[in-house]
């Protein structure tokens, strides 16, 4: 039988090369038969074996097919209608969500309102249906190194949402907690502390609240400090507040907050240099203020902070996430499929060959329709062999289809290649920002530079900085820098120690090339190469912060650009570089721009 | 009956292979791992990292404040992660989740195909599926579990283009070990084990079949893998620029001049001690009288012990049946995890993830070849201990006097340290 018989016989119009070669070199089963029969009588009796195995059949002139758990097909469109149903739900929650931050003062119950929310951020389809649920937590009497890194157990916080229903649970930092379609989320905790400020009467004019974050002292305090402004008085003062309790025999705090409370309560005018000396009160207790005022402590607690927001579709979003998983992992199972043709032999006879297309009833399915052919064959003799015999019969397969087809997939991945490569270039190149015209620039502080170069719209460049010191720092204004990026109101934390770090993560410089003068130079070669990550260069060394190469090098070894670069130069060393090579790096075809930072 | 060279060796109990099992075994898996899965945070977790790395790389190509040494398609999928589940800890799980699952389902598919019967595959998916480290590393913490996962998934295709000759098949495991690689450069190891023996097995289909075969296992995971990083070439750089930062990368690890790491992970290093030795840290959540809550990153070397003779025997027959689907899985183990014992820099426990699947491929061949229609009762044993170590990684409140000679290996309070 020729690939071309089977071709044509394709009862499906579905065989495809592969298979055509592995039904004819390499079936897993043959069924030879003895004596003559057509090929149409014998597919009668395919027809009907594979019938009693549960398959629809359909019948070529030479192959019959069947076909099981066809079903399985619809796996694959209820995985996609699942999933976006499942997006759909995900936008419309957003949109109709809000999430606000409520502070629950410790035995205290606090509804989830709009006026209880420090802050709340809407989706536009909100339509001010808070959830109304009650929360309240219960005094902890554990201390913030216990709790606040999310590590250990939380506040006992207890959620009543409107249907009635209610739960207790610890809710450390980052943990949350679901009931019915109300989220809350544990967002820190820390000790509170409400004054009075009172007349010489005894009379109250003022009340303050306090929040004071959990932080050990050396002065026996359990809180870190915060500041009680009283403007608007002569004088005016600041008075600064920290907690902490009754101390025990050895000096220390004696309970954990909010066990007989204490504060310490330290005062200056405003403006002055220091404060004066501490002063312990216990709770209920005052101390004398300038000015004819006292100062009394008359509560303090634990206060947390949770996360509270609604989506009413989260249930329906969970479930279906389990249809589209389902479905897709439904997508596995391939519907059962057995191909029987019928091969002429001049010397040995008309045979069957079999093969199975399923991967977990292969076996069954063989044995099924081994054994139906078996019985089917009322009037002929049926001689089965097994597939080593038959494959000893038959050439060897050469691995994959004949033919140009072959070669489409490796084309198409070349193809692939060739278009990522092209977007790859383009991208990179795109990101890469220059001036038409140049520009220089004096600035009177690193805030100051870095804002002309943010301005000036310069991007992906190649920086050349010419300074006494790298710049270079990680620090925690990280954050702070990458919000003032998608937000003009989130001024940039940069400051002269961090102002070439600072461009690195604005995307304004993608590579450093750091020159100190040379008095400078073995001390920044020492502290650079100090790092964990230098690597050694025929022109000094360089280090990767965040990916950005920055390389520590010489005026006389700086290589030639095949750009043009952004320099910045600490104007008040500038005369410790050689006045030649400051004319050749800060020429316009050299450089775009040019920002010279003078402080001194 | 004829023996049709699909399915070779045992035929019993065939039912275990139904359609619906492996959907069942996936649902099992995301089940378990869900479970707490916003509430269970433990000290390994770097979301304070990720979570704000993933809206940096996806907003501005930035990978900050994560390292820039590793590879950048984590970002995505947190990112990805947090948009289908939201920017809250469940979203920051869920990837975690997800694939921590689909790394049970992929191994008991692997199982399944490998071994043609069914004790094999639900061993395997229960020893990965329960384990400890697995179910840790499936709520929080490392990306291994998306390199294992495209690991897993990249063989199972391999093993599917061996037996169909497919070019589709094996396009697939191009792609997918690519993406693995974009996760962990470990995969790079299963890349190039899979092309070697795909080539292996077509040294006689002519020229035209090894060129093909070397396009869709090497050019096709090189797409995969650079693609990752068109966020970071949108800042400027040049794919010059990208060979160079590859090239950084694996100067630093290779010369072993690694940022330091946190010192209580230190209990945690050292590959050599996985398989024998308990090796864990944790935290004590709550301590009331005569019971406590545990957070326990650990192995289990009571059953990873058994990995080595396994994989010996899985050698020991893949040479007797010529079998170059097993020599793929041994061969997979011993790169993966010589590497992890040879390489200079410091391997910590989650990276046993990417050997462990392997551990249990062979495991449970060898327990379904020794102890026949015994079998389930090692199941039996291996689920009871299993449950046993469960609750030490959720967080949940077990009794002292049941836990105290394990917790004290760990120096947990409440263990007698």
């Amino acid at each position: 039988m020729s690939s071309g018989d089977i071709h044509a016989s394709a009862a499906s119009g579905g065989l495809d090369p592969v298979e055509a070669a592995r039904l004819r070199e390499r079936p897993d089963l043959v069924v030879r038969v003895a004596g003559q029969a057509t090929d149409q009588a014998l597919l009668a009796r395919v027809s009907l074996a594979l019938r009693r195995c549960g398959l629809r059949v359909r019948t070529g002139t030479r192959i019959a097919e069947g076909l099981g758990l066809t079903w399985s097909r619809w796996a694959g469109p209820v995985s996609y209608v699942a999933f976006s149903l499942f997006v759909a739900l995900l936008l419309l929650g957003l949109a109709a969500g809000y999430e606000g931050t409520l502070l629950l003062p410790s035995g205290i119950t606090v509804s989830d309102e709009e006026s209880a929310h420090e802050s709340v951020v809407a989706g536009p389809l909100f339509d001010d249906g808070f959830s109304g649920a009650d929360l309240r937590a219960e005094d902890s009497l554990l201390q913030a190194d216990t709790w606040t890194d999310g590590s250990g157990a939380g506040p006992l916080v207890t959620l009543r949402i409107k249907d009635g229903r209610s739960a207790s649970f610890e809710l450390p930092t980052g943990a949350q907690v679901r009931l019915g379609s109300v989220l809350v989320r544990g967002a820190g905790q820390s000790a509170s502390a409400a004054f009075s400020i009172e007349t010489s009467s005894g009379v109250s004019t003022e009340e303050v609240l306090l929040l004071l974050e959990y932080a050990r002292g050396s002065d026996a305090s359990l809180t870190a400090p915060a500041l009680i402004n009283l403007s608007g008085r002569s004088p005016s003062l600041e008075v600064r507040v920290r907690l902490t309790t009754a101390l025990d025999s050895s000096g220390a705090p004696a309970d954990a907050l909010p066990v007989a409370p204490e504060a310490i309560v330290e005062t200056r005018v405003a403006g002055d240099g220091a404060f004066g000396q501490p002063v312990r009160i216990p709770l209920g207790g005052t101390v004398a203020l300038p000015g004819e005022t006292w100062l009394r402590l008359f509560s303090a607690g634990d206060v947390v902070r949770v996360v509270v927001s609604t989506d009413p579709a989260a249930p329906y979003r969970y479930a279906l996430l389990v249809v589209t998983l389902l479905a897709a992992a439904v997508r596995f199972v391939k519907p059962s499929r057995v191909l029987v043709g019928v091969v002429r032999n001049d010397a040995t006879g008309p045979a069957l060959h079999v093969i199975v297309s399923a991967s977990w009833r292969a076996q069954q399915l063989l044995d099924c329709v081994g054994r139906e052919l078996e019985a089917a064959a009322t009037e002929q003799t049926v001689v089965r062999v097994d597939d080593a015999a038959a494959q000893a019969e038959v050439p060897a397969s050469t691995g994959e289809p004949p033919g140009p087809r072959v070669w489409i997939l490796p084309a198409v991945v070349f193809a692939v290649l060739l278009g990522l490569l092209a977007a790859s270039v383009s991208t990179g190149s795109r990101g890469r920002v220059y001036l038409e015209a140049p520009r220089a620039h004096t600035a009177t502080s690193a805030a100051d530079a870095y804002r002309f170069l943010e301005e000036s719209g310069v991007r992906g460049r190649v920086l050349v900085l010419l300074d006494d010191r790298s710049r270079i720092v990680k620090g925690t204004w990280q954050a702070g820098l990458m919000d003032s990026l998608g937000d003009d109101g989130v001024e940039p934390p940069v400051m002269g120690h961090n102002i070439t770090s600072s461009l690195i993560y604005a995307g304004i410089a993608r590579e450093v090339y750091f020159i100190p003068p040379s008095a400078s130079w073995d001390v920044e070669f020492a502290r650079l190469a100090g790092r964990d990550d230098d690597i050694a260069e025929d022109t000094g060394l360089r280090v990767r912060f965040y990916g950005a190469a920055v390389h520590l090098t010489e005026a006389d070894r700086l290589p030639e650009f095949d750009e043009r670069v952004v320099v910045l130069l600490n104007g008040d060393i500038e005369n410790e570089y050689d006045p030649a090579f400051l004319e050749r790096i800060t020429d316009p075809t050299v450089a775009d721009v040019v920002v010279r930072q003078v402080e001194r | 009956m004829s023996t049709g060279h699909l399915v070779p060796g045992q035929r019993r109990a065939m039912f275990a292979l139904a359609w619906w099992v492996a959907p069942l075994v996936f649902v099992a898996a995301y089940v378990v791992r869900l479970f707490r899965a916003g509430q269970v945070v433990n000290f390994l977790d770097d979301r304070w990292i990720n979570v704000p790395a993933a809206f940096n790389y996806v907003q501005w190509g930035f990978t900050g404040p994560d390292n820039w040494f590793t590879q950048p398609a984590k970002h995505l999928f947190m990112y990805w992660s947090i948009l289908a589940f939201g920017n809250d800890p469940v979203g920051w799980s869920m990837r975690q989740v997800v694939f921590g699952a689909a790394i049970v389902l992929l191994t008991f598919l692997l199982a399944r195909r490998l071994f043609r019967v069914p004790f094999p595959a639900i061993m395997a998916a229960v020893l990965v599926g329960l384990d400890p480290l697995f179910i840790s590393f499936s709520r929080a913490g490392s990306e291994d579990p998306i390199a294992v996962t495209f690991i897993l998934a990249a063989l199972l295709f391999w093993l599917r283009a061996h037996e169909s000759r497919r070019p589709s098949d094996l396009l697939a495991a191009g792609v997918l070990i690519g993406l693995g690689s974009a996760v962990r450069w470990y995969a790079l190891l299963v890349a190039a084990l899979m092309l070697a023996f795909a080539l292996w097995d077509r040294r006689h289909d002519g020229a035209g079949a090894i060129v093909r075969t070397s396009i869709l296992l090497f050019v096709a995971p090189f797409c995969s893998y650079l693609v990752w990083f068109l966020p970071w070439l949108s800042r400027g750089y040049s794919l010059r620029e990208w060979y160079a930062i590859q090239l950084d990368a694996f100067i630093l690890q290779g010369s072993g001049a690694f940022p330091t790491f946190d010192p209580a992970l230190t209990p945690l290093t050292g590959s050599s001690r996985w398989f024998v030795q308990w090796m864990g840290v944790g935290t004590s959540s709550t301590a009331v009288e005569g019971s406590g809550a545990f957070t326990v990153i650990m192995n289990d070397p009571v059953v990873w012990i058994l990995f080595l003779p396994a994989i010996a025997y899985l050698m020991w027959s893949a040479y007797r049946r010529r079998s170059i689907e097993y020599w793929l899985v041994v061969g997979t183990f011993i790169v993966l995890y010589g590497f992890f014992v040879v390489v200079n820099r410091p391997i910590y426990l989650y990276s046993a993830m990417a050997v462990v699947p392997f551990g249990a491929l062979a495991l449970s061949y060898a327990v379904g070849r020794f102890f026949r229609r015994r079998s389930f009762y090692a199941l039996g044993a291996l689920l009871v201990w299993s449950l046993y170590l469960y609750p030490l990684t959720s967080g949940l409140t077990v009794p002292l006097w049941a836990y105290a000679w394990l917790l004290a290996k760990f120096g947990l309070a409440g263990g007698g340290s």
